[in-house]
């Protein structure tokens, strides 16, 4: 059984992905002390919320900017020596890299986690190490049932598994078409 | 012709002075800022008669909203204004430094954008200078994320203020010669240089043409885009 780190498993997203990788291998919801590591699942689901635009604050982008990047930078930098060769990084956040309304610090915050992603995959790959992002919808709305939590631990325990070496640096979106939908481009009631 | 105030931060060299001489030639009335204002004041002057300079720190607000309510036609916002990083790798690069780069690059970019939002009427527009860096490169991954988040600003910004009738773009260039480049020994420059498929730097003009371009009236109904302006060195590699 190889070790799987899943960091943020009290967030959404966070119960139905461990349930998932623990069938991955042995599953910890912190980094221990020692030990090598195959797989760090960072769970960094966006929960909209519909602050406008002009209303946001400098102290919001901030937090988001905490949570989702330099947060996860500081649980790759040190799980990163531990990392086996051929070891997988998965981020779990959401479609927010694309834009969306309400909410634009987390947006920024969510494309700033698909550029991380996509940078460390160019330099760790050298050591085989892989790193994609998972971009389902945003958590706590409509879609988010049961069954799509299902989904995205499922592509998330797809992503944590050896072998699949040629897909790195990606960001994987599981949003059930909605980004591809021009209804979500009208203006929003209220 | 076009007309109102355009506001370019980082104007005081490079690709910001560059923009700036574009858009003054193009008719807009220009407020040159830089953090370091000798050199926004060097620019104005460059330009002649009707341009302004300001010293602006982007990550200070309160500077920033006090500078903009002196401005009654607020037609153009360019976020120029940015840091470079060092090749670090992801395990050398500090959390201190990554929060030093946000601040300016993507803290700087909503400060500004946001507060010039609020002082423009429709036919605003705002143009956030990314890097062809967002797409991914090793050896710097603060500032790939750092402009990766001016790209998720831009199309969220561009979705929201597209019903006030603003327009949100950004421009992502590749290699420009600027003084960012001075951090680079000669020898990896030109390395560097011969990747690039002009087989050099260009010239910041280069920039400030895609810039100009999407402030014009006529680009109104462009929104929420990237223009990679690179040479074609990313053609082949997949937007994020």
């Amino acid at each position: 059984m190889s070790a799987i780190i899943l960091l943020g498993a009290d967030r959404p997203f966070g119960a139905e992905l461990a349930t998932r990788l623990a069938h991955e291998g042995e599953l910890a919801t912190e980094l221990p002390p020692t030990g090598a590591i195959e797989a760090l699942v960072i769970n960094v689901p966006v929960v909209r919320e519909g602050t406008r635009f002009g209303e946001i604050t400098d102290a919001q982008l901030q937090e988001a900017l905490e949570a989702m990047v330099f947060d996860v930078v500081a649980a790759v930098q040190l799980a990163l020596p531990r990392l086996t060769p051929g070891a997988r990084i998965v981020a779990v956040a959401a479609r927010g890299h694309l834009g969306a309304w309400g909410g634009a610090h987390l947006m920024a915050a969510n494309a700033a986690l698909a550029g991380f992603i996509r940078s460390i995959a160019l330099e760790l790959g050298e050591r085989g190490i892989r790193a994609n992002l998972l971009a389902p919808d945003f958590a706590g709305e409509r879609w988010d049932t049961p069954k799509t939590r299902a989904e995205v631990a499922e592509a998330a325990a797809f992503l944590a598994a050896p072998g699949m070496a040629l897909m790195n640096g990606q960001t994987l979106l599981l949003d059930g078409m909605r980004s591809m939908r021009l209804s979500e481009s009208r203006r929003p009631q209220g | 012709m076009a007309g109102g105030t355009a506001v370019v931060t980082g104007a005081g060299r490079g690709i910001g002075r560059a923009i700036a001489a574009r858009l003054a030639q193009d008719g807009f009335t220009v407020l040159a800022t830089d953090i370091d204002g000798a050199a926004a004041a060097e620019t104005a002057a460059l330009l002649g008669p009707g341009t302004t300079a300001a010293t602006l720190d982007v990550t200070r607000r309160v500077d920033v909203a006090a500078l903009l309510d002196g401005i009654d036609d607020l037609a153009v916002v360019v976020n120029n204004a940015g840091i470079a990083a060092g090749m670090q790798g992801v395990a050398e690069v500090s959390l201190a430094e990554w929060r030093r780069l946000f601040a300016v690059n993507v803290q700087g970019v909503f400060i500004v954008a946001q507060e010039g939002a609020r002082r423009m009427e429709e036919g605003g527009r705002i143009v956030n200078i990314a890097s062809r860096g967002y797409l991914g490169g090793a050896g710097m991954p603060h500032y790939v994320a750092s402009k990766a988040a001016v790209v998720g600003l831009t199309r969220a910004m561009a979705v929201e203020l597209r019903w006030a009738g603003i327009t949100v773009n950004a421009v992502a260039p590749g290699m420009v010669d600027t003084r960012m480049l001075d951090g680079y020994p000669p020898e990896m420059r030109r390395a560097m240089e011969a990747r690039e498929p002009s087989g050099a730097a260009a010239d910041p003009a280069a920039i400030a043409a895609a810039v100009a371009f999407l402030a014009s009236p006529g680009a109104a109904f462009i929104n929420g885009q990237v223009i990679l302006a690179d040479g074609g060195k990313c053609i082949g590699v997949p937007p994020l």
